[in-house]
């Protein structure tokens, strides 16, 4: 199926939730370990332009229809962060710029090695890496829709349910952006099919970590996929990877989840 | 806030901005708001087209510029991040209003060599291709330094596209064209006072900064991130909206020497030379 580009910044929005009645929060607030899941998610949401910074390292900056699509998607994100960040604060937690600035900060060398090292090797094998951007989009806008699925279903509010739906929502149309790239240059290519197969297997971790603290990507994965129906889910996002050209046999969203000892 | 000669500088805009109310109050799409039929009972000139289209692919170059930027510590601060996430997203709808008016007119960009590939420009392509590699070894050694410069070029690149907005206005004459325009200006005033309180404040603070701005800016030319553009269109567009009004440039001028550590330069003199070619 094609993206049209066209319709999707036309149709772009921050996400609303100003007609949704947050009042029962006061009385019967949330869980702690939803708290502490909305927290991981909504840090992941702000630090999106980070991963833009890596995705604009690479030649795809050359082209027209990924800067508009990079711009509408960095904005959504931006906006699911405020979104959840007003969730948090009804609940006396607040996601202030400064500390998120404090986070990058902690965050230190490694993260000033990530571009360069990406860089070099997007720059060396040129535009075949791009696909491998687009199926590590792909990856991680299915498990934030599974993710924001589950919440939903989990924890049984109303007005936190539509929220996390609408949210959920965007992100689809994010993965129909990222899975029709990578579907398009991985079948043209099979150096971008060795190369995606290869990064996928070697690199690939849970959206969050590497910036947020091991023990919260444990945390919001054992919560969100830890029980009943969970690892159904997290197969489901491998089925996905394994239709991509090139891709099939692959179980790297169940593998991160057994590596952290979370089996259903 | 116009840009004309005379006039003083504007003063110190509220401080701190209010990123998230900026990005609450975000401007999308034109599109409903234009009235491309006014064009077709009267065409803007080719000349105008031709200025526009050049604009255009300036506003059209965000992702290209936070390339650059976000490769550096500039990324780690949240404020600045949260501001260009808006910043690109309404750019992106000023260029595409631009491309509205263009394509209104059917408006081909006119069949012009490429820069001729000399040696200098293969050595450009390639640093454009690795740049990112080699400042994010620097930048990120030099640290917060390096934000004081992407604000200063931030502010300056406001100054010269609401100049040229002005001056395209001017010339054009059109009632039509004009209402568009100051809607994009007023919406670039919001940008314009971003860039300068972060570029007046970090400058002020930090001699680092004030020395790494003035470096820096010396070495370029705006605007920064257009790449490839034929020599043809970028001497037509400073000839006909820089060199045409040297009032204007000096104005400017005086402006970048009005912020801290830039006291006498002459870059936009400068720059509008280099861009013309002669």
């Amino acid at each position: 199926m094609a993206f049209d580009i066209d319709r999707f910044t036309r149709t772009s929005q921050s996400v609303q939730w100003q007609d949704l009645s947050f009042e029962d929060f006061r009385d019967d607030p949330l869980p702690p370990q939803t708290l502490r899941s909305l927290r991981y998610m909504c840090d992941v949401e702000y630090h999106t332009v980070c991963y833009l910074r890596d995705l604009l390292v690479t030649p795809s900056h050359k082209e027209h229809d990924v800067a508009a699509f990079m711009t509408m998607w960095n904005r959504e994100e931006f906006w699911h962060g405020e979104a959840l960040a007003h969730v948090l604060g009804l609940h006396g937690i607040t996601v202030d710029f400064d500390q998120l600035k404090a986070r990058r900060l902690k965050v230190g060398w490694k993260d000033r090695l990530d571009p360069v090292k990406q860089s070099l090797l997007g720059n060396i094998v040129g535009t075949d890496f791009i696909a491998v951007h687009m199926i590590w989009g792909a990856v991680n806008e299915w498990s934030a829709t599974a993710a924001y699925t589950r919440l939903a279903e989990l924890e049984g509010r109303p007005a936190l349910a539509e929220l996390l739906r609408r949210i959920a929502k965007q992100e689809s149309r994010h993965v129909a952006f990222y899975a029709t790239q990578a579907r398009n240059r991985l079948e043209r290519s099979k150096k971008a099919r060795m190369l995606a197969r290869f990064a996928l297997r070697k690199a690939w971790a849970p959206v969050g970590s590497g910036v947020l603290p091991e023990d919260e990507v444990v945390h919001v994965m054992s919560h969100l996929f830890g029980g009943p129906g969970g690892m159904e889910e997290i197969r489901k996002i491998d089925t996905h990877i394994g239709r991509m050209p090139g891709l099939g046999g692959l179980t790297i969203v169940e593998d991160a989840m057994r590596s952290r000892g979370i089996a259903a | 806030m116009p840009v004309r000669p005379g006039e003083p500088a504007e003063t110190d805009p509220a401080f701190p901005f209010d990123v998230r109310e900026f990005a609450r109050r975000a401007t999308g799409s034109h599109r409903d708001d234009l009235r491309l039929a006014e064009y077709d009972a009267r065409p803007l000139t080719w000349e105008t087209l031709r200025c526009l289209r050049y604009v255009r692919d300036v506003e059209r170059a965000t992702m290209r510029h936070l390339r650059t930027v976000l490769v550096t510590p500039t990324h780690k601060d949240a404020h600045i991040t949260a501001f260009l996430t808006t910043w690109a997203y309404e750019k992106y709808w000023i260029a595409d209003a631009l491309d509205a008016v263009l394509e209104q007119h059917e408006y081909v960009q006119p069949p012009a060599p490429r820069r001729p590939v000399t040696r200098a420009a293969l050595l450009r392509r390639a640093q454009e291709r690795f740049s990112p590699i080699g400042r994010s070894l620097i930048d990120n050694t030099i640290g917060e330094a390096v934000i004081a410069f992407h604000m200063a070029t931030g502010t300056i690149d406001e100054w010269m596209t609401r100049a040229s907005y002005e001056r395209i206005a001017e010339s054009a004459e059109h009632k039509e064209l004009t209402r568009t325009l100051e809607r994009v200006l007023d919406i670039k005033s919001q940008h314009l006072a971003f860039f300068i309180a972060q570029a007046r404040t970090r400058l002020r603070r930090s001699r680092l900064a004030r020395r790494l701005t003035r470096a820096r800016l010396q070495r370029s030319l705006w605007p920064l991130s257009v790449a490839d553009e034929p020599i043809e269109e970028e001497s037509f567009f400073f000839d006909r909206v820089f060199a045409a009004a040297p009032a204007l440039v000096d104005e400017i001028d005086r402006r970048v020497r009005a912020l801290p550590g830039l006291e006498g330069l002459t870059l936009i003199r400068a720059t509008v030379a280099a861009r013309r070619h002669i």
